[in-house]
């Protein structure tokens, strides 16, 4: 189940949030999230749900442990070595072994057949999710939590397990065992689930289509790589930049908008998880990027990588290693394959650059150049991060670059600029913290005047305007006569 | 006069007087029920009696201050009027809003002097009406307290309301200042100093001329009159320096009485200047503290008003989703079958053990949800409506356009040895329909509905009022086909003649070639020289291309369907008959029947796109002047007679093709009972068949028209024991690279 589907915002949010309403204390609350929670994760994996609450398990246990050891220093260093040995373990198992393997086959021929593991949906969060706390108990700054089902409401809670953000333990047990909801938090909820949802269903769905109408689809990779490798070195010139400008739109817009909607449902039940994305394309400099984008992610290996390596503090040699394995870690987190660790390294090269100086240059440059800067660095990271296949990236840079031989302009690429002119303007605008800035210079001055009644009207239908339209571009997402008609 | 605290405020009340100006409070007063009823605070209450009110001059004022004057609501008083007979504004308590069981006193507007009237029914404790007896009736002097002001900002808020109480008891107030002192002129002072200026009294010196006459005698008279008269200098010397003395002493006294004076006076001077600058100040803050207040008010208002703004957003917001799901599980709304889609809409999907495992269970329900959502062809043509939005649609293309592969300049020579294994699909349409869906309705021949089977669409270009089908060639589709056709008379016994028609689409007949030239749909004309080449053991029908380009302007394609008409059926079937050496029989020949409304593969296959619907298709079908009998057998077994050219007129706007035939079955038996003698021939055709054969009917007794896809036999069994004069061939470019068509093909030719 994914939050943009119609089967999750008409039947499984309206009645999950009816139960929790109709729940009295916190405890029937909390009991109502974490049974729908794991509805939820079951729905997407039905086998490996077990996994969820074993690892779960196993950290209730180990963190209680840790805990109870305290002044036992060797004891509390087994316990936390033994936890990340079985959260690092199971997510090595289950993502990484086929890339391992992989390797292993490329340099000595062995192991003859690659085991194929299904990768359980949502891994890659719950068990840092998992992982902080525990280190956190160890770290004291957190007790740990004695009932287990808490515990596995935290990992397992539907808002974040699947997609992020990555919460920590910290920030919400509080909110676990108390949770208030107000009118104001609510609304601002409802606003930023709808937000979300019309990111995705509007925005970044019709980005990811056209996308690929430019580019290449996945499926068509998928069923055949000469096939799309074809039709990828065919495109123009204008083609393979709007295709690729897409692709940065769509992965943006794609996953702010699961932070958007689980902030926004946490609001509405009273949770307040932190921002994820902060604007990341008006950054000026990579340094700046990486605090707006996934900052769940990055401030987790800064405090549970970066600083237990010595962070900066052990020199510089050591300053560099240590942002070496983080990016290295960063690149590999995201998918098992060396494209994306490339993509991680591709980044560690420019924040090590900005580190020798490049960050003074940029503040000194106009923005407009810092910005033209970043903005360029990650247009093509994401090139990487797009092909798992490496032939791919050579054809896509000849593209970008007219080497292919193709035109600048060719005619399907001038059909589809023209019929989508409009909405290219709006993904492009909607990276931009506009709506915000709007919203507070129209804000109205006085009360009880005709424009203040107006502007409230206004702003008040605009979850329901934007529920709406996503339905409709819901609804027509699975409308496919391409694939079936008579005759 | 200021003051500070709550405490100190003393509400006082007096009816105005027109000397007073009146200041204008801008706050409410929340006076305290408690303070209503509790006698101690008001003790020092004035009962004044209505005549009191409307005479303008209340009988009895205490001198000390009361905290509230209360008079009997006289009958004649609106309330919160600044008029009343007289000028006294009056407000009246019993009518107050209260909230939260506190009375609010607005006092806003009004001015300051008001008599608050409360009804004697408030007032219960008697021992305070006896404490009014014994209130000394006292002259009835007003008191003249000057301007009132009430610092707000030091005010308790609750509910974000400034709270003014009253306080328990009265508070003398400060005493008035008494007006600065007329500053000691400088004209004044003149005039102290010249009072006491000392005079100078004129000592005028008596000359005395004497005689030295008179001897000692007179001389010793002379010596007493010098030294009396010495005497007499001295004593007036003495008293004229006394005078001087005294007259300086009092100079000095006086000057240190003017400079004391003057000290004093600069000492007023720069009081009264200190105090004007603290008035102004005062006044600043005055006027600040207004401000403040009015933008917390402000505030206040607007934050009700954001409280509206958001009890009505959240409220909106769930009311939709409600309303939405609750739409959405009423199941019977859910269509089963989408008629602009041509197919059928996703199933709940049973439970299976596997099913589960697999996680296929869940995310085939989330597909039913969403598939037979409510009102779906509504909400998806609102939603191409919404993306005609996103830019300029003047030409639209749906789907991915594809590449294909190079066509071969040289045919095909012979076929290929090697078994080709299954090639990779560019165009790969999902799953085939099993058994199951074949069914029609109970074999209910007008209601049927052809199901099955499925064919994908290249990407389609909307240009204008148009739509027209991408082309793409396929080197690994190609040579299967052509080594089909190939086989087809071998598959026959040999005993027939193989005609092969291969059609030309729309796109490379009927678009205008400015557009045709940008467009990178393959070169039709270079793949049909190539497939016609390329055959074997066929008569090749060769000359299609080029009629139907003769013949483009005409209505020979249609606009919002791959399919050609009728019309640009004749075309075809000129060439055939070109070819086989008869003659076509001429269209004026026949009757016509026309159905209106068509809207085809095109139309849906662009998501509806409103340019289409504007322009819908007309399907002129050309009745067969012979007498015929249509047999049709279904791939499922099921058989039924049926019209040769079916009256659509009442049938789905996507299905008038349908009049043709009856659509692609599996055996389609035509007999035609004028010719009984006539040749019989076999179509092994696709839909494009179906606008062709009718013309042929006159030329033969028997057509048997297969369909591939439909038909699970071979061919090879078909004809084994029948006559079969000609087997014709006839499908559409697009179709030379359509593997279900061609494994469907080998399938039969086997």
């Amino acid at each position: 189940m994914v939050f943009s589907s119609l089967f999750f915002i008409f039947a499984f949010l309206p009645v999950c949030m009816l139960i929790y309403w109709a729940a009295r204390n916190i405890k029937a609350k909390n009991t109502v999230l974490l049974v729908f929670s794991l509805i939820f994760y079951t729905w997407g994996e039905p086998v490996y749900v077990g996994l969820l609450v074993f690892m779960t398990l196993c950290d209730w246990l180990l963190a209680l442990a840790i805990e109870k050891s305290d002044g036992k220093e060797a004891r509390r260093k087994t316990l936390i070595v033994l936890t990340c040995v079985i959260n690092l373990g199971l997510i090595g198992v289950f993502k990484y072994t086929g890339f391992f393997c992989e390797n292993l086959q490329n340099i000595f021929g062995f192991p003859e057949n690659i085991p194929q593991i299904v990768l359980p949906i949502g891994i890659s969060f719950y068990t840092f999710q998992l992982l902080s706390y525990v280190i956190d108990v160890y770290r004291k700054e957190v007790p740990a939590q004695k009932n287990f089902f808490w515990l596995l409401l935290y990992s397992s809670l539907f808002y974040q397990c699947i997609a992020g953000p990555i919460v920590r333990y910290a920030d919400v047990e509080k909110e676990i065992h108390n949770r208030q909801t107000n009118i104001s938090e609510i609304t601002e909820g409802i606003t930023r689930f709808t937000v979300g949802l019309a990111k995705k269903a509007l925005i970044a769905n019709t980005c990811g289509s056209l996308s690929d109408t430019l580019l290449v689809s996945d499926t068509l990779i998928a069923s055949s790589a000469q096939t799309a490798l074809v039709e990828l070195s065919s495109r123009s010139v204008a083609g393979m930049w709007l295709g690729v400008l897409f692709y940065m739109l769509q992965i943006y817009l794609d996953f702010s908008a699961y932070s958007d909607m689980a902030i926004g449902m946490g609001l509405m039940v009273g949770f307040r998880f932190k921002e994820n994305f902060n604007y990341p394309y008006t950054a000026k400099s990579v340094t700046d990027f990486w605090r707006r984008w996934h900052i769940s992610l990055s401030s987790f290996f800064r405090d549970y990588v970066y600083i237990p390596l010595g962070g900066n503090r052990k020199g510089t040699i050591k300053t560099y290693r240590n942002i070496f394995i983080v990016w290295l870690l960063t690149g590999l987190w995201h998918g098992a394959s060396w494209n994306f660790v490339l993509w991680g390294l591709f980044f560690c090269v420019f924040l090590v650059a900005e580190k020798l100086g490049l960050l003074k240059i940029l503040q000194k440059i106009p923005a407009v150049f810092s910005h033209a800067y970043l903005l360029t660095v990650v247009f093509f990271g994401w090139i990487l991060f797009r092909f798992s296949n490496f032939s791919f990236i050579p054809v896509v840079l000849k593209g970008l670059f007219g080497l292919n031989g193709n035109p600048l302009v060719d005619f399907e690429t001038k059909t589809l600029f023209n019929a989508n002119v409009f909405f290219i303007i709006v993904a492009i605008l909607s990276v931009f913290p506009l709506v915000k800035k709007l919203s507070e210079k129209l804000k109205p001055k006085k009360a009880h005047t005709p424009y203040s009644y107006a502007y409230g009207v206004v702003t008040a239908i605009i979850p329901v305007a934007l529920l709406i339209l996503s339905t409709l571009s819901l609804v027509g997402d699975s409308y496919n006569p391409f694939l079936y008609f008579q005759f | 006069m200021i003051y500070n605290k709550p405490r100190d405020i003393n509400l006082r009340v007096i009816p105005s007087l027109s000397s007073l100006v009146p200041e204008k409070l801008t706050k409410r007063t929340a006076i305290p029920e408690e303070a209503l009823s509790d006698s101690k605070s008001l003790k020092n209450v004035i009962q004044t009696k209505p005549e009191d009110v409307s005479s303008g001059t209340p009988s009895a004022l205490p001198l000390d201050n009361p905290d509230v004057i209360i008079t009997e609501k006289p009958s004649f008083a609106p309330k919160l009027s600044n008029e009343i007979t007289g000028d006294e504004p009056v407000i009246d308590l019993t009518e107050l809003p209260i909230i939260d069981g506190i009375p609010i006193l607005e006092l806003k507007d009004l001015t300051v002097n008001k008599e608050i009237i409360i009804p004697s029914e408030a007032i219960e404790n008697t021992s305070f009406e006896e404490s009014l007896d014994k209130e000394p009736q006292k002259e009835a002097t007003i008191p003249d307290f000057g301007e009132v002001e009430i610092d707000i900002s030091e005010m308790p808020d609750i509910f974000g309301i400034p709270m003014l109480e009253l306080p328990d008891k009265p508070v003398t107030p400060p005493i008035v200042e008494a007006e600065e002192t007329a500053p000691v002129t400088d004209a004044i002072a003149q005039e102290n100093r010249a009072e006491h200026t000392p005079e100078i009294p004129v000592i005028e010196k008596e000359e005395t001329n004497k005689p030295q006459a008179t001897d000692k005698a007179a001389e010793k008279a002379l010596v007493k009159e010098q030294k009396r008269l010495e005497k007499q200098k001295a004593a007036e010397a003495l008293r004229i320096a006394k005078e001087e003395e005294k007259r300086l002493a009092k100079e000095e006294r006086d000057k240190k009485r003017l400079a004391a004076q003057e000290r004093r006076a600069e000492k007023e001077r720069a009081k009264k200047q200190a105090k004007q600058i603290k008035e102004k100040t005062q006044l600043a803050k005055k006027e600040k503290k207004k401000a403040d207040f009015a933008s917390k008010v402000n505030k206040l208002k607007n934050k009700k008003l954001t409280n509206k703004a958001r009890l009505l957003k959240t409220a909106s917001f769930f009311l939709m989703l409600y309303a939405g799901t609750i739409l959405a599980f009423i199941i019977p709304l859910r269509p089963v079958y989408s008629e602009t889609e041509k197919r059928k809409l996703a199933e709940f999907p049973d439970f299976t053990a596997e099913a589960f495992v697999s996680g296929d269970y869940f995310s085939d329900i989330s597909t039913w949800f969403s598939d037979t959502f409510p009102f779906r062809e509504a909400l998806t043509k609102a939603n191409t409506e919404i993306k005609n939005l996103y830019g300029f649609d003047t030409i639209a293309i749906h789907g991915d356009v594809e590449q294909g592969d190079e066509i071969p300049d040289i045919p095909l020579e012979q076929p290929p040895v090697e078994e080709t294994k299954p090639q990779p699909k560019p165009q790969a349409p999902v799953t085939m329909p099993d058994e199951e869906d074949l069914k029609t309705d109970n074999g209910d021949p007008s209601a049927a509905r052809p199901d099955y089977n499925t064919q994908s669409l290249g990407a389609i270009i909307v240009a204008n009022d148009s739509a027209y089908e991408y082309y793409s060639f396929s080197e690994d589709l190609a040579p299967r086909f052509i080594n089909s056709v190939s086989s087809i008379k071998n598959a026959a016994h040999n005993k027939s003649n193989v005609y092969a028609m291969i059609a030309p689409t729309s796109i490379d007949i009927k678009l205008n070639d400015a557009l045709r030239s940008d467009i990178s749909s393959a070169n039709q004309k270079k793949a049909l020289d190539y497939f016609n080449a390329s055959f074997k053991n066929s008569i090749v029908v060769d000359g299609i291309y080029e009629a139907e380009r003769l013949h483009r302007n005409e209505y020979t394609y249609f606009r919002t369907d791959h399919h050609w008409t009728a019309l640009g059926a004749y075309y075809a079937y000129e060439q055939f008959a070109q070819t086989k050496g008869i003659k076509p029989i001429p269209l004026s020949k026949y009757k016509t029947r026309t159905f209106d409304g068509f809207l085809g593969t095109f139309y849906s296959g662009s998501g509806q796109t409103a340019k289409l619907a504007e322009t819908p298709d007309k399907v002129t079908a050309y009745l067969p002047f012979n007498k015929t009998t249509c047999h049709i057998v279904e791939g499922n077994g099921n058989e039924f007679d049926w019209d040769v050219i079916k009256d659509v007129t009442d049938y789905d706007p996507g299905m008038k093709y349908i009049t043709f035939i009856g659509g692609d079955n599996a055996i389609t038996t035509i007999t035609n009972h004028d010719n009984p003698n006539g040749e019989t021939c076999i179509v092994i055709k696709e839909s494009f068949g179906n606008a062709f054969v009718p013309f042929l009917i006159p030329h033969y007794s028997t057509i048997y028209v297969i369909d591939p896809r439909h038909y699970d036999g071979t061919l090879s069994e078909f004809t084994q024991d029948k006559v079969i004069n000609d087997i014709i061939l006839l499908v559409n470019i697009s179709t030379t690279r359509n593997y279900l068509y061609i494994d469907a093909m080998e399938a039969l030719i086997q």
